[in-house]
């Protein structure tokens, strides 16, 4: 709902907006590791901080990585993230956003249906992008902290990183 | 400012974090762990970490039996978790293998207490081993016991007795030849409840020891101080398996499984049984079978020293357990 809010508003400036791909894992530094993986988009403009601040919207799942590993659980991400971008226009552009969203996974049998399996997302982050071709082309990577971590019945932790890539549209 | 004082306040700075670091990381010892009660002092080792009285492994245990009776023999391994020792499964061996009102198992099943590696003896050897010696023992009973001419052994583990077991068998450790009967898994830790444990290689230094306090009794028979060279190997282990679990292993041939998982579990989150619903298959293919417990017990087997006194229904859960593991390990195949 947030993000197309956000989508009708910026629908009444010009804008830039952006596609891309962003993968997201856990900062555990061991095997196991799940990736969620999904498409984003972003927009800005002249009056949200002279585009430096970006609004990004993205949906990211388990469901692709279930191609090669059948038994991960079916996970789904939506979330809301404004950038901050320190060099928007430069080659390496340092950023800080906040994720804001909520994730769910399928429980998939009647054995679990006593379990939560839904959370809010809460996240600070802190990256960097690399500008390409004046800005038409680029990659990020990102890392931080999410805040909301139940205890229980959930694959969620709190070491959170993402990384990815955009075109201009 | 000038870079010499900004140099020094930086320097001042590091080292006062250090110290505090350092300070985290020191064990905890008061004075109950100073007077040798505590098991992590070394002073108070579990009754299986010198089985000279051939108490608790049942390849020193009983020896002297004819092939025709191991051949007969129900053995169930019992493997107990992390930090813990074979106290966590003392009641059920007495309850196996004493005669018990309206429940005589005629003496048909023998309890193989097994004391994992770097367990039981004091916090050093803890700190110093790793999940590989941890598991070393419970391969060893195995292949002893096969090597003996035991027919029907099957398993009985808690936490993470279960999951050096599930990473055994996907490795091929373990089964290759004889495979085990039952594997009956206690609250299986796959993923842990503290979430924080994820980033223990990163903030390891800084948790540092994470000492656990129990009641006086559970802290003569469980480390009280969690060294975080024994919670990285912990995560790597669970890491391990939860990978393997989501590529997906089959159990050897003939070989069955249960899984007994508490609903609220402040050690194993719940979703673990999903995980080994979904990731370890019988050698046909099929589902395991998985119990999701009204419990709020992390390893509900074992109710003894307990602080607060277990629940009505905890005692009940735990005697339909015990007795349903043994059925199940007694039945034909």
């Amino acid at each position: 709902m947030a993000i197309l809010g956000f989508s009708a508003l910026a629908a009444a400036e010009e804008g830039l907006w952006s596609v891309g791909m962003r993968a997201q894992g856990f900062y555990d530094f061991e095997p196991g590791q799940d990736w969620v993986l999904g498409p984003e988009i972003g927009y800005s403009n002249y009056y949200l901080g002279s585009h430096r601040l970006q609004l990004k919207g993205a949906y990211l799942t388990s469901r692709l990585e279930q191609a090669f590993r059948p038994n991960v659980l079916k996970q789904d991400y939506f979330l809301f993230s404004p950038v901050w971008h320190f060099n928007r226009n430069g080659l390496f552009d340092p950023s800080v956003q906040v994720d804001l969203g909520y994730m769910r996974y399928d429980l998939e049998y009647a054995f679990m249906d006593f379990a939560d399996n839904d959370s809010w997302i809460a996240a600070a982050q802190v990256g960097f992008a690399i500008n390409m071709f004046q800005g038409e082309y680029g990659l990020f990577y990102h890392f931080g902290y999410n805040f909301i971590v139940p205890e229980q019945t959930t694959l969620m932790q709190p070491g959170v990183f993402g990384l990815g890539l955009w075109m201009m549209l | 400012m000038s870079l010499t004082a900004k140099t020094a306040w930086t320097c001042a700075g590091l080292a006062l974090l250090a110290l505090a670091a350092c300070a985290i990381n020191e064990a905890e010892c008061d004075l109950e762990c100073q007077k040798g009660f505590w098991m992590d002092s070394g002073q108070f080792p579990d009754p299986c970490s010198d089985d000279s009285n051939k108490t608790c492994l049942v390849s020193h245990r009983v020896p002297a039996l004819s092939d025709s009776e191991k051949a007969v023999k129900n053995v169930l391994i019992a493997v107990h978790g992390f930090a813990a020792s074979t106290f966590e499964w003392q009641e059920f061996k007495e309850f196996a293998e004493d005669t018990l009102p309206g429940y005589d198992t005629t003496h048909n099943t023998l309890v193989s207490l097994v004391l994992m590696g770097g367990h039981g003896t004091n916090l050093d050897a803890f700190r110093a081993s790793s999940w590989k010696d941890w598991g070393k023992p419970i391969v060893t009973e195995y292949d002893t016991l096969v090597k003996q001419g035991y027919k029907n052994i099957s398993f009985a583990c808690a936490s993470t007795g279960c999951a050096l077991l599930m990473q055994f068998i996907a490795d091929g450790w373990l089964g290759a030849g004889q495979a085990p009967k039952w594997i009956f898994m206690i609250d299986p830790i796959v993923v842990p409840s503290a979430k924080l444990l994820s980033l223990i290689n990163l903030v390891g230094p800084i948790l540092g020891n994470s000492p656990n306090r129990q009641s006086p009794e559970e802290e003569r028979h469980f480390y009280v101080n969690q060294p975080q060279e024994d919670l990285k190997q912990l995560y790597e282990l669970v890491n391990r398996v939860k990978n393997h679990l989501e590529s997906g292993f089959e159990l050897p041939r003939n070989t069955k499984a249960k899984v007994y998982k508490s609903k609220r579990d402040r050690s194993a989150d719940p979703i673990g049984a999903l995980l080994i619903y979904k990731g370890m298959r019988k050698s046909d293919g099929g589902h395991i079978e998985v119990e999701m417990l009204d419990s709020r017990l992390h390893v509900v087997t074992r109710l003894r020293a307990r602080d607060p006194v277990p629940s009505a229904k905890d005692s009940l859960l735990q005697t339909r357990i015990f007795k349903e593991m043994i059925d199940k390990s007694l039945a034909g195949p």
